[in-house]
Order: C-alpha cells, then sequence, then structure tokens
C-alpha cells in the first residue's frame, strides 16, 4: 500500500500544481503601466484589510486613446494614499465587451467597477445585477464641500432625474465618466482638407447643412476621391444616426395626455418610446419616407464594398489619405493627431444639418444638451456582501470624480468632464456643436430601427441600403422586430416583478429614509422617483394595447 | 514473515491498479462532464425556454423550433451552410492526393523537406491568417485589387467581401492551397502503417500510379478519411469564426451561417433560448448527416 500512498501522493502533488497553473492562466489581464503625471492625493481612506477592485473598460493600455493612461494615474493616486487598496485593469474592446460581460456576470466572475455603454447600463440595472448608488449619491463625499456627492456634478441632482426614471427601479447606477450633461458634444467628421481643395472645394468652410454637404460629397466622389470611410460594423448605426435624428422631434407626445409630456415627461422619454413601438404607433411615421430615402441616398458616397470593410479598415482608409471624411468622437482626437502627423492637412466639422430645404420634416438642428447623464462606471452588485469592499469602491469613485483628480485626468486623456468647474481641454472645444443650432429635444428618430432585432437590424439595413429590398419590405420587418422587442417589456414592467415591485420597493426606501431622519434632499429625490415610477405605471396601463 | 506480505501485497495488486487507475482518470471526466456534457444538456434544456440570460426562464415548449421553421433569415443561412458544406466536402481531396504524392516520395530527405512545408501552417494561428486574407481582400489597398491593377486590368477590380455575389467563394477560397496540415498527417499515418509488402506485390503486378491510387491507397485510408470528414462535416456545419471576423454575414444575410445566427441571438438579442434551440437544431443536423455518411462508407465497404 506504501507503493500506492507514494502514488497518489505524487498524484495529489500534480493535481494542485495543475490546478495552480490554471488559477495563474485564469487571472484577469493586470494592466502593468505606470502613472504618466503626478497623482493627487486622496484625503480619505477605507477600512485597512487588503482590497483588490477589478475595473473593467474598453479603453485598455494599448489603445488610440489616452484615457487607460488617465484612470491608471487616479488608481495608482488613490493606492498611493489607502496602500490597502490595490486595482487590477480588464481590458476588452468594445468588440465583444458585452458578450464578455454576459459570461462573466453568468459566471459570477464580473469585475467590481464596470465602464458601460449608456444602452447597457438600463439592461444590466433591470436585471438586477448593478448596485444602486442612490444613497451613495445622495451622500456627504470626503472629497467635495456641500452636502451631498450629487451635487458635484455639473447640472447637479436634475441630470439624474431621467436615469432614475429609465430603470426599474429608480435609481442610479453609474458614475459619470467623460462626458457633460449641460454640453451637446458632438461626433462630428474629420475631414482631410487637402483632397476637399483636390476636389474644388473650400476646406476653410466646410458644409453646414445637407445640401451643402450632398454637393460636398458628389464633388468629391467626381474627382475620384472616396467621400466617407464606412465600414461594415458600428457604421451602420451612426450614419442612420446621422441621418436619423434629424428627424420626428417630440413626435411621441402626440399619443400621450400633457401629463406624460412636457418636462417632466422628458424624464421617461424612452418609456413612451417603448410604448408607442409596442402599440404599433412607430410602424410607419409620416417622416420615415423622407428619412429613409436620404439615408439610401448618402450610402452612394461610401467606398465600394464597404459590406465587406471591418471597422478597423475604416480609419485606415482615411489615414492613408485615400478618404476624405471620417466620423469619429474627441476620443480619437490624440490618436488621430498622431497617426495622421503632417501627412495631410485635417479638420473637423459637425454633422451637417437636414433643414426644410432637404425635407419638410427636417428640424434643422442639433441635440440639446442631453441634461441627463447618459453613461460611465457601474457597480457590481455582488460588491453588495462584502461591505468593507462596496465602502472602498464607492470611496475610489468619489475620489475619482472630486474636481482635483478630474482635472488631472482630462488633462491627461483630454476628455470631457462630468464634473462641475473642471476645464475643458482646448484641443477638443471644437466638438462642442453651435450653441444656437443645439435644441433639439426629445427626437424619435430611426427608433423602431435600432430598436429592433440586434441579430437582424444590422443585416436587413445591408440590404435595404444595397437595394435587395424595397423600402416597404424593410420598414415592415424591423418594425415587426422592434414592435416584439418593446411589447416583451412593457409586459414585463406591467407584470408582478415590474413596476408594482419597484414602487413598492422605492415606497420602502423612502419610509426607511424618512424613518432614519434622513436629510431633505435625499428624501425629496426619492420622493421624486415614487412619483416618477408612479406615471410611468399609470402610463403604460393607460396606454398599453396588448 | 516477508513471503505472506508480498502475497498478500500482489493479491490486492489489481484493486490498487484500479483505484490508482480511477483517480488518475477523475479529473479529466469530472472536467469533461462539467464543461463538455452539462453544457450541452443545459442548452437542450435552455431551448424550450424564452430566456434573455438573466430572469427567470419562461417554457415556451416548441416555441423556438416553430419560430425558426418561419425564420427567413435562418433559412438563408442554411443554405449558405449547405454551399460551405459541400465546398469543404468537394476541398477534401486536394489534400488526400497531395498526402500520397508525398507519401510516394521515396527520397528521406526530399520528404522530410515536403513534411516540414506541410507543417508550418499549422503554427501559425487561424485568426493570424484570417486577418491576413481580410488585407488581401481589401477593394482599395488588398493585395488582390492591386495586382489585377498592375496587371493593367482595372475593369476586373472587384469588392470581393463586399460583393454578396463573390462574399460565398471569397470565403471559400481562403483555404487555398486547400491542404489542411491535421488531415495530411492523419493520412500519411494511415499510408505508413500499410506493410510494406502490398505496395511491393503492386509493383510486381504492374500497377500504374493511378491504379494504386485508386485500388489501393484510396481505400487502404479510408478509416482516416471517414475522420476527416466527420471533422469537415461538423466544422463546416458548426463553424462561423471566420463570417463573424470578416463579414458578420453580410453583406445583407449573403455570408449567414446558423452558428454565426446563433451567437447574434444570443449575444445581440439576448435570445438565449432561442440561440440554444438554433443549436440543438445544428447538433442533429450534423449528426444525422454523419451517420448518414458513415452509413454510406459502410454500404460501400460491404458492397
Amino acid at each position: 500500500m506504501s507503493a500506492l500512498r507514494a502514488d497518489l501522493r505524487s498524484l495529489a502533488t500534480m493535481l494542485l500544481l495543475v490546478a495552480t497553473l490554471a488559477a495563474c492562466g485564469g487571472a484577469p489581464a493586470t494592466a502593468p503601466d505606470a502613472p504618466t503625471a503626478a497623482p493627487e492625493a486622496p484625503t480619505a481612506a477605507p477600512e485597512a484589510q487588503p482590497i483588490t477592485i477589478r475595473i473593467m473598460t474598453w479603453h485598455g493600455p494599448d489603445g488610440n486613446t489616452a484615457y487607460y493612461e488617465g484612470y491608471k494615474t487616479l488608481t495608482d493616486a488613490y493606492t498611493a494614499a489607502n496602500p490597502n487598496v490595490t486595482f487590477e485593469f480588464v481590458y476588452q474592446p468594445l468588440d465583444g465587451y458585452k458578450e464578455l460581460l454576459d459570461t462573466q456576470f453568468v459566471a459570477g466572475s464580473a469585475p467590481e467597477i464596470i465602464h458601460m455603454q449608456p444602452w447597457m447600463i438600463n439592461e444590466y440595472a433591470n436585471k438586477g445585477v448593478l448596485h444602486n448608488l442612490n444613497n451613495a449619491y445622495n451622500s456627504t463625499s470626503p472629497y467635495v464641500d456641500g452636502p451631498a456627492w450629487i451635487a458635484s456634478f455639473a447640472g447637479g441632482e436634475d441630470t439624474f432625474a431621467g436615469v432614475r426614471s429609465s430603470n426599474k427601479f429608480g435609481g442610479i447606477f453609474f458614475v459619470p465618466s467623460d462626458s457633460s450633461a449641460v454640453l451637446s458634444i458632438g461626433q462630428p467628421f474629420y475631414y482631410n482638407k487637402d483632397l476637399f481643395r483636390q476636389a474644388g472645394l473650400d476646406p476653410e468652410n466646410p458644409p453646414q447643412d445637407w445640401e451643402q454637404f450632398r454637393a460636398a460629397l458628389a464633388a468629391l466622389k467626381g474627382a475620384g476621391v472616396i467621400p466617407i470611410a464606412a465600414d461594415n460594423g458600428r457604421w451602420i448605426g451612426w450614419s442612420l444616426g446621422q441621418v436619423g435624428y434629424q428627424f420626428g422631434e417630440r413626435y411621441v407626445d402626440q399619443f400621450y395626455d400633457a401629463k406624460f409630456t412636457g418636462d417632466r415627461g422628458l424624464e421617461f422619454y424612452w418609456d413612451k418610446v417603448y410604448l408607442a413601438l409596442a402599440n404599433g404607433q412607430l410602424t410607419d411615421a409620416e417622416y420615415y419616407g423622407d428619412m429613409l430615402s436620404l439615408w439610401k441616398d448618402y450610402a452612394q458616397y461610401w467606398q465600394e464594398g464597404w459590406t465587406g470593410t471591418a471597422e478597423a479598415d475604416a480609419p485606415n482608409l482615411f489615414m492613408t489619405g485615400q478618404a476624405a471624411l471620417l466620423q469619429s468622437g474627441f476620443w480619437d482626437f490624440q490618436s488621430y493627431s498622431a497617426l495622421i502627423g503632417d501627412k495631410f492637412e485635417w479638420g473637423v466639422f459637425p454633422v451637417p444639418v437636414i433643414t426644410s430645404a432637404t425635407s419638410s420634416f427636417g428640424i434643422g438642428k442639433y441635440g440639446a444638451p442631453a441634461g441627463t447623464q447618459d453613461y460611465g462606471f457601474t457597480v457590481n452588485a455582488a460588491v453588495e456582501s462584502d461591505p468593507a469592499l462596496a465602502a472602498a469602491v464607492i470611496d475610489f469613485l468619489q475620489y475619482m470624480t472630486s474636481l482635483e483628480a478630474q482635472t488631472t485626468y482630462v488633462g491627461i486623456a483630454k476628455s470631457f468632464s462630468p464634473v462641475v468647474g473642471v476645464p475643458i481641454p482646448d484641443e477638443i472645444r471644437g466638438f462642442i456643436a453651435p450653441e444656437a443650432l443645439a435644441t433639439a429635444r426629445e427626437v424619435v428618430g430611426p427608433s423602431f430601427i435600432e430598436w429592433g432585432d440586434g441579430a437582424i437590424w444590422p443585416g436587413l439595413s445591408q440590404d435595404f441600403l444595397l437595394g435587395n429590398i424595397d423600402q416597404a419590405a424593410y420598414q415592415a420587418e424591423v418594425a415587426a422586430s422592434s414592435q416584439e422587442g418593446a411589447k416583451a417589456y412593457v409586459e414585463s414592467m406591467l407584470g408582478p416583478d415590474g413596476f408594482q415591485a419597484s414602487i413598492a420597493a422605492a415606497q420602502q426606501t423612502l419610509a426607511d429614509l424618512q424613518a432614519e431622519g434622513a436629510s431633505e434632499l435625499m428624501i425629496a429625490s426619492q420622493q421624486r422617483t415614487v412619483e416618477n415610477l408612479q406615471l410611468r405605471y399609470e402610463m403604460m396601463q393607460t396606454y398599453y394595447t396588448p | 514473515m516477508a513471503a505472506p506480505r508480498v502475497a498478500a501485497r500482489r493479491r490486492r495488486r489489481p484493486l490498487d491498479q484500479l483505484l490508482l487507475g480511477l483517480a488518475f482518470v477523475a479529473p479529466a471526466l469530472l472536467l469533461n462532464l462539467v464543461f463538455d456534457w452539462y453544457p450541452m444538456f443545459d442548452g437542450v434544456y435552455r431551448s424550450f425556454y424564452r430566456w434573455d440570460g438573466y430572469s427567470t426562464a419562461v417554457w415556451v415548449g416548441l416555441g423556438n423550433f416553430e419560430r425558426l421553421l418561419n425564420d427567413s433569415v435562418f433559412r438563408t443561412a442554411l443554405w449558405n451552410m449547405v454551399f460551405f458544406l459541400a465546398a469543404a466536402i468537394v476541398l477534401m481531396f486536394p489534400t488526400l492526393v497531395a498526402s500520397v504524392i508525398l507519401f510516394r516520395i521515396r527520397h528521406q530527405r526530399t520528404q522530410f523537406v515536403y513534411r516540414v512545408l506541410f507543417c508550418i501552417p499549422m503554427v501559425v494561428p487561424w485568426l493570424v491568417i484570417t486577418l491576413m486574407w481580410q488585407f488581401m481582400y481589401n477593394p482599395q489597398y488588398g493585395l488582390f485589387n492591386r495586382l489585377i491593377e498592375a496587371l493593367g486590368m482595372p475593369d476586373l477590380t472587384q469588392t470581393w467581401l463586399g460583393d454578396p455575389e463573390l462574399v460565398k467563394w471569397c470565403l471559400v477560397f481562403m483555404g487555398f492551397p486547400f491542404v489542411t496540415t491535421n488531415a495530411a498527417l492523419i493520412y500519411l499515418g494511415g499510408l505508413k502503417s500499410v506493410s510494406e509488402s502490398v505496395w511491393e506485390a503492386a509493383a510486381l503486378d504492374g500497377a500504374g500510379p493511378v491504379q494504386k491510387f485508386l485500388y489501393l491507397e484510396l481505400p487502404l485510408i479510408a478509416g482516416q478519411f471517414k475522420l476527416n470528414l466527420i471533422g469537415t462535416i461538423t466544422a463546416a456545419m458548426t463553424g462561423y469564426g471566420t463570417q463573424l471576423i470578416l463579414t458578420k454575414g453580410g453583406p445583407g444575410f449573403a455570408s449567414m451561417v446558423p452558428g454565426l445566427y446563433m451567437y447574434f441571438s444570443a449575444f445581440k438579442s439576448q435570445k438565449y433560448g432561442y440561440a440554444a434551440s438554433i443549436g440543438l437544431t445544428l447538433f442533429l443536423m450534423s449528426l444525422v448527416i454523419t451517420l448518414l455518411s458513415m452509413r454510406f462508407f459502410k454500404d460501400t465497404e460491404e458492397a
């Protein structure tokens, strides 16, 4: 038996080794880079037990932006002041980001802090996997002078009202980053001035409305230049957005009573759109004809074979001087500056507006400053089981959004900040839409397409743009798809786990706050949350036709 | 006293060895159950539910399968899959022929050189090769159009992956020269295991190269061919990586395959139940086609 024991011992040792190696292999990616700027020292420290906070983001060390460098500077500064708290970055490009996140949540291994885009936040919040930050926002922050952390964000409490109304818990589930609720920040065209000159266009006077834009595109095409670099990924949604969200301002208000419209209605705008989609009221709006034919006309100015061009290849066309225009955001400013260098002269101009000269339905203006926060860092609800970890996560997020930390951050990342008083870097001022034209609100646009089945609508859109299916068939298919999804959402909200449960939970929170003698601001904020939930419930009960 | 102890140890040895054997097998068995069998049965179970990945799953019976029958995108994807499957089966033959030719090279050093040349592509990651082809197909700066232009035929340039009529052919052509290293090594292993006397007898009988191929080499590696065929059928019916990276199923749905549609249904539409029903359907179709082809081979052998 001793021989057997020896064998079993060997086996156990081997298994231990294998398990250890597997554990090493499975560890999340950790970013090794050093900070590039002197960190600001935080002033408070959570409990002293060792804590590791994982931050998941699509801005990685090898990305095109300096965002990662900015985040790393802040985490290093925080660790310097709180040596028991360390950070690990989990980097995943946006392509595959949600897929990875889905599997991590299902496996219970999602990071503590997760960077999310607007559409992800509500989806995950409604699934109950994110931590509700209501109480944290309404409490004081050690890094902010004032009664509550929420007051340190530009626009204050009001800019979170819509956020609370857009999920079924009436909560705030993210800390804003790299954005501003009080500025209209556009996603303009980067353009090659040399190619404009080559086509006989004045590069210092880029097109401002769609007619001028179309003429410029035709001139570029005529000069043998690719007017716009397109791809088979995000461009479909982006190009649709450029054209589509210039139609249908406040279009859904016609379906609802006055108590659900106006400024208060802004707070549950998305519910109004979902409800109209579910009721089939957005299957065929009168502006769709113009909107879709304009979009299809626009496609003739994209490079040949764009449906076979990957997302990463479209910028190459612009960088190599083959395409005159490329749409992107301020986040690419630094990397494009470096990549283009002195190869050609370039600039940016906003997406031209669609005025009545192009379509009688064109609204001729840009979206108003959102007035609402839209994206940022969320917190995994799993931290609630570890109070020390939860406290450290909240404390870090409060530090990260302090005036000092944000000022340091935007200086490195060349980004916008959601925090009051943080300066705007000069390099990106050109990305702010002209104030006089930035007034459009509640623009319904192509929601009936974009809110459809994600497995189908991009392919259907390509078929439509390539002329493989006609407009009526396209419109009918995408509308049916989005109606199905909207119905499922509305019915789930009208079910026992929907509004009824959310209102009961929100009322209980309100009662608890009152019993605890919470501040007036917190109580008023929670009261508004309850009222909004009740209004949304009433609206869906009143108007939904199964 | 020593002799009885030795005898006792000998008597226990089969049990000891069994326990030891089981201990060695247990980790693999456990991992196999957890990571292979459990997901498979869970997928079957989920295919009867409507589930978004988080909320409570709702029983829909055969609802997902009923929907699948009426899903025009799925039908398109199935036809595309049939195209890729047929192409993959036809394109098994270059590997077969190349393996026989390589086997016939008698000069040891030359054979070694060719074998190394065969194996080198195996160590290049598939993703790298896919991205290289993506670059070559690029209509604006890719190799193919540049080559066509350099040859003075600019009118013949194509949009390749951006052309609904060409895209499937482009994806098939990516396998050029259609010699698969793994399959070639399996064929070579089979040919090497044949007794030398068989080849000597064939030479004495005056069998020519074609006769040798048709009546000796091909029948002798029928087992290896079957093995590769199963792999080819499964890969062609369930694979979608190339489409995901290069075309996302487009233009439109021109290169959509059921595997990619399953992936999109799960991760872009949050329809995990529906995606599971696509997966189960694919599995069943793959199983039936594999069994039919095995049956065909069995009948051929018996005949």
